[in-house]
């Protein structure tokens, strides 16, 4: 057996809260019956039935299977919904009897695997369509008629006290101290659920485990009506007023908010890093929490002989899960050179064989079958007896590359703490996550001229060792396979291609963007992280980090209901 | 794809020059110091070096098309300045020679401009300017409505009164444009040097010169082509410029967007469309009124997201035009407030300079952009 597939019934114990398996649900994709359980999402359902390709990359053609967590990495599909089809992402679509969903049109993806573009830089749109335009310049042809979308509801305009954005276990610390403040608090989550990951670590907070001290949490402030989940922050602006996108009722409708608080924390968590080798864009390649999240959610395996590349300690963690879910894993490759963590600890005590200082540098992808067959990996400094690469057989590999904070929405907009913006983003852990929401918090009602009586809440969690960036060398750049090594998944920007743009236009990191298209993919360039600006600062191209992913992007539409 | 193979294989072979300097390797002495990084700076440093002088160019930023380039990537439309139409009758020739040299190819798409009318009044306003573009040689007419429709899809259902259209307006590919001035002009030997601000201009009994942190440049000639780090560096010397800020701000929706056929002018808001299909849109009053008046012209493009939003100035003199040659202070050069049509002026401009820096007589046309023209005036009078 190869490729993703849902663990059988003896390791289901610790797996798969969030699926019935006594629930079967039959759906339909692209008119093929697919079965999943009650609590599945459509992403979960299609891996559990082996499915690891969901589509193809924007410019090339490649293909593409889910790799992060839903809310940086979107599956594109179209759900029927009342005879018609509306636009979702996998990830985010709950399976219910009779589901019928499709893939979006690929005309335009088999134009792009006919005629690829050879070199991003020059990403133009299809030869073909290109054609088409110009005939229909030079001869009198009757105009094309174009769909008309319906304009959207006006945006709603609100005010409160203090707006925190993310309802992980960051922004609901830092709600809950604003709360015991006596202030009106809103806060806005972007997932159909609050908590974050916090169902993903084990731990204590005030004595119960994460998940249900997060629960109760979201629970306190639905009842107050001071939580929207499905709302996503994606702009502020220079007063300070955020924009958020509320889906919501039966057709998912979008409702535009403009919310003016007095003062705004951003806990919107980290995301994790992709690692820049050959072929990372693969099928079966899946991020280390995005695996767990699968696994410990709907018992979904990426795939039964897993290996895991890490330069941190949540790819220990990954080890892990997989081994108690019946997953073979190998090695877990260790970037580092002498690890020592508490989760290293643990995995060794379980017995998972480590691999130090070594680095995978490609993969072995079988197209036909679209899985893949084997990772390379060699000693990172190239030395000794296992210097040269050496090739793993896998059926899927995952990734832990690190975490980056997502905080695009302060960098854009330029506000500080002064202006009433402060972030909660201390680490990718409990401990750091509780306090430094919890001090975002106390630091806002003090600014709002309110004081905070409570203490903050007690948790009993392991910390990670901070871990390392995945290191680009400069020969990475060039070697064989750097044109399919991508710093940019989602637009398919290679590594070659920024070693080539940086050497053309010299050290421009706007300019290298712009023409490249990076963050220009349907993710916004938010599943690669900050992966590419540490490439380009590797290039010696400085200052790339200013730039960065986009917290989401308004349609022109939107943007004129906001100023009407 | 064998041909795109091929092509690559092709662009390989002949490597572009390595266009950009080391900040270590800055020499004493130049014949022609460029303050600037846009297509402005590029392509006189570009036109210099060619007429066979030292060059150096110090940007303070990016080498690349500016935001203002960018927004009107546009050669040859009506403008609303006067004593423009003889000089962007090169414009479009200068482009293509720049273009043709360039080893990546520069975009070059004749595609027209449309200049919307949204009332009547602006319908009189419009057939007058077409007039005057006809007499001056540019191929301009009046369309009616049912024409506008056909030229530019998206604006179907609009039903706005007449446009006036000029055929011959070109849409160049502004990044690209400045990539290969920069090319050109490191093959003709000019060293450019990026992100590399000029902190000040010192002013000798005999000579000028630039101060780049302990570094002192001398120069014969320094040009000033950019407009902000001209204030900053003439103000600190309590010079005057005499340049007033058009403050506006430039969207790019995703890539993929319906072809709007022409370049489009529509009261403030002026759109044109780049090489992935992206619509590219200034105006005044911030992104959100841009959208507002963008959805207003063209319905159909409410779906479209809108990928980037950047500010952008415009600036000019306080009598609407540029600044195009010597200032009133030896050895200083100026190529400033070029307005909104600055891609459109850059080539003809730089030109121009050269030919007055070497020596030589310019272009007549540029006589109304002289920066002493006030002085001039007062002197006849």
């Amino acid at each position: 057996m190869s490729g993703p597939y849902r663990i059988p019934g003896a390791a289901r114990q610790r797996f798969g809260a969030r699926v019935d398996h006594s629930e079967p649900v039959g759906f339909r994709l692209d008119g093929k019956v697919f079965n999943g359980f009650y609590g599945d999402t459509l992403e979960s359902a299609l891996l559990a039935s082996g499915l690891s390709t969901f589509g193809a990359s924007p410019l090339l053609g490649r293909p593409r299977g889910p790799m992060g967590l839903g809310v940086d990495d979107p599956i594109a599909v179209l759900v029927e919904e009342g005879g018609a089809w509306r636009p979702a992402s996998a990830g985010d679509v709950v399976l219910r009897e009779g589901l019928k969903a499709r893939f979006p049109d690929r005309a335009a993806a088999t134009l792009r695997r006919l005629a690829p573009v050879t070199i991003p830089e020059d990403r133009m749109l299809p030869a073909a369509s290109r054609a088409i335009e110009r005939l229909r310049q030079a001869l009198p042809m009757p105009a094309p008629r174009l769909p008309r979308p319906a304009p959207p509801p006006r945006a709603r305009y609100e005010r409160c006290d203090a707006l925190v954005i993310g309802a992980g276990l960051a922004g609901l610390s830092a709600a809950s101290a604003l709360l015991s403040a006596g202030l009106d608090v809103r806060i806005v989550e972007a997932d159909r659920r609050a908590g974050g990951l916090a169902d993903l670590y084990d731990g204590r907070i005030d004595g119960r485990p994460l998940a249900e001290w997060a629960e109760a949490q979201a629970a306190g402030l639905t009842a107050r009506g001071a939580l929207t989940l499905r709302a996503t922050a994606v702009s502020i602006a220079a007063d300070g007023a955020v924009t958020v996108i509320e889906r919501g009722g039966l057709a998912d409708e979008l409702v535009l908010r403009v919310i003016s608080a007095g003062a705004a924390i951003l806990a919107t968590g980290h995301r994790e890093r992709p690692m820049a080798f050959a072929e990372n864009d693969r099928p079966g390649v899946i991020f280390a929490g995005a695996a767990r999240a699968l696994l410990r959610r709907h018992a979904v395996a990426p795939g039964s002989r897993v290996l895991v590349a890490t330069t941190c300690d949540e790819g220990y963690r990954a080890a892990m899960d997989l081994r108690e879910a019946g997953c073979v894993v190998d090695f877990v490759i260790d970037q580092r050179d002498a690890p020592d963590g508490p989760a290293v600890e643990m995995a060794k005590a379980l017995g998972a064989p480590v691999s130090l200082s070594s680095v995978v540098t490609g993969l072995e992808y079988d197209a036909k079958r679209g899985a893949i067959t084997g990772v390379r990996v060699r000693n990172r400094y190239g030395e000794g007896a296992s210097a040269g690469a050496r090739i793993l057989p896998a059926d899927a590999l995952v990734v832990a590359g690190g975490f980056a904070p997502r905080d695009e929405l302060a960098r854009t907009c330029g506000l500080g703490a002064e202006q009433g913006l402060r972030l909660a983003l201390a680490g990718p852990n409990a401990v750091d996550a509780i306090a430094g929401g919890w001090r975002a918090g106390v630091e806002t009602a003090a600014q709002l001229g309110a004081a905070v009586d409570q203490s903050a809440p007690v948790v009993e969690a392991t910390r990670d060792e901070f871990g390392e960036a995945p290191t680009i060398e400069q020969a990475s750049f060039t070697a064989i396979g750097s044109n399919v090594a991508f710093a940019d998944i989602g637009a398919d920007v290679s590594l070659a291609d920024l070693a080539r743009a940086a050497a053309r236009r010299g050290p421009a990191p706007a300019v290298i963007a712009r023409r490249l298209g990076l963050g220009s993919g349907p993710d916004g360039g938010r599943l690669s992280a900050d992966l590419p600006s540490l490439a380009l600062a590797a290039l010696g191209v400085r200052g790339a980090d200013e730039r960065g992913p986009s917290a989401g992007r308004l349609t022109l539409a939107q943007r004129a209901a906001r100023a009407g | 794809m064998l041909f795109n193979r091929l092509l690559s294989i092709v662009g390989r072979a002949q490597s572009p020059e390595q266009a950009w300097a080391d900040r270590r390797s800055i020499e004493e002495a130049y014949d022609v110091a460029v303050v600037g990084g846009g297509v402005r700076a590029l392509a006189v440093a570009n036109a210099c070096a060619a007429s066979g002088a030292k060059v150096a160019l110090f940007a303070p930023g990016e080498a690349a098309a500016a935001p203002d380039e960018r927004a009107w990537p546009v050669l040859r439309a009506g403008k609303p300045e006067a004593h423009r139409a003889e000089t962007d009758r090169d414009a479009v020739a200068l482009a293509r020679r720049v273009a043709r040299r360039a080893s990546g190819g520069a975009t070059i798409e004749r595609a027209g401009c449309l200049t919307i009318a949204d009332s009547r009044r602006e319908v009189e306003a419009l057939v007058a300017r077409a007039a005057e573009l006809k007499g001056e040689g540019v191929s301009a007419w009046m369309v009616p409505t049912r024409e506008i429709e056909a030229l530019s899809p998206p604006l179907a259902g609009g039903s706005f009164p007449a446009a006036l259209l000029e055929q011959d307006a070109v849409v160049v590919d502004a990044d690209a444009l400045a990539l290969a001035l920069a090319e050109s002009a490191a093959a003709a030997g000019a060293r450019m040097f990026p992100a590399t601000p000029i902190d000040t201009l010192e002013r000798g009994a005999s000579d000028t010169a630039l101060k780049i942190g302990e570094l002192r440049v001398e120069a014969k000639a320094i040009v000033l082509a950019d407009d902000l780090a001209a204030i900053r560096l003439v103000r600190e010397g309590r010079g005057r410029l005499s340049l007033v800020r058009d403050e506006r701000t430039l969207l790019t929706t995703a890539p993929g967007a319906p072809a709007i056929g022409p370049a489009i002018e529509f009261g403030e808001l002026r759109l044109s469309r780049d090489r992935t299909g992206a619509v590219v849109a200034s105006g005044p009053r911030g992104g959100d009124a841009i959208a507002l008046e963008l959805t207003r012209l063209a319905p159909s493009f409410g779906g479209i997201a809108v990928a980037a939003e950047e500010p952008m100035i415009a600036w000019r003199g306080i009598d609407g035009l540029a600044q195009v040659g010597a200032a009133d202070i030896p050895g200083l050069w100026l190529a400033l407030g070029f307005g909104r049509d600055a891609l459109a002026l850059s080539l003809p401009a730089a030109e121009h300079l050269a030919a007055l820096i070497a020596g030589r007589s310019g272009a007549g046309a540029f006589e109304p952009f002289a920066p002493t023209r006030r002085l001039m005036r007062e002197a006849a009078q």
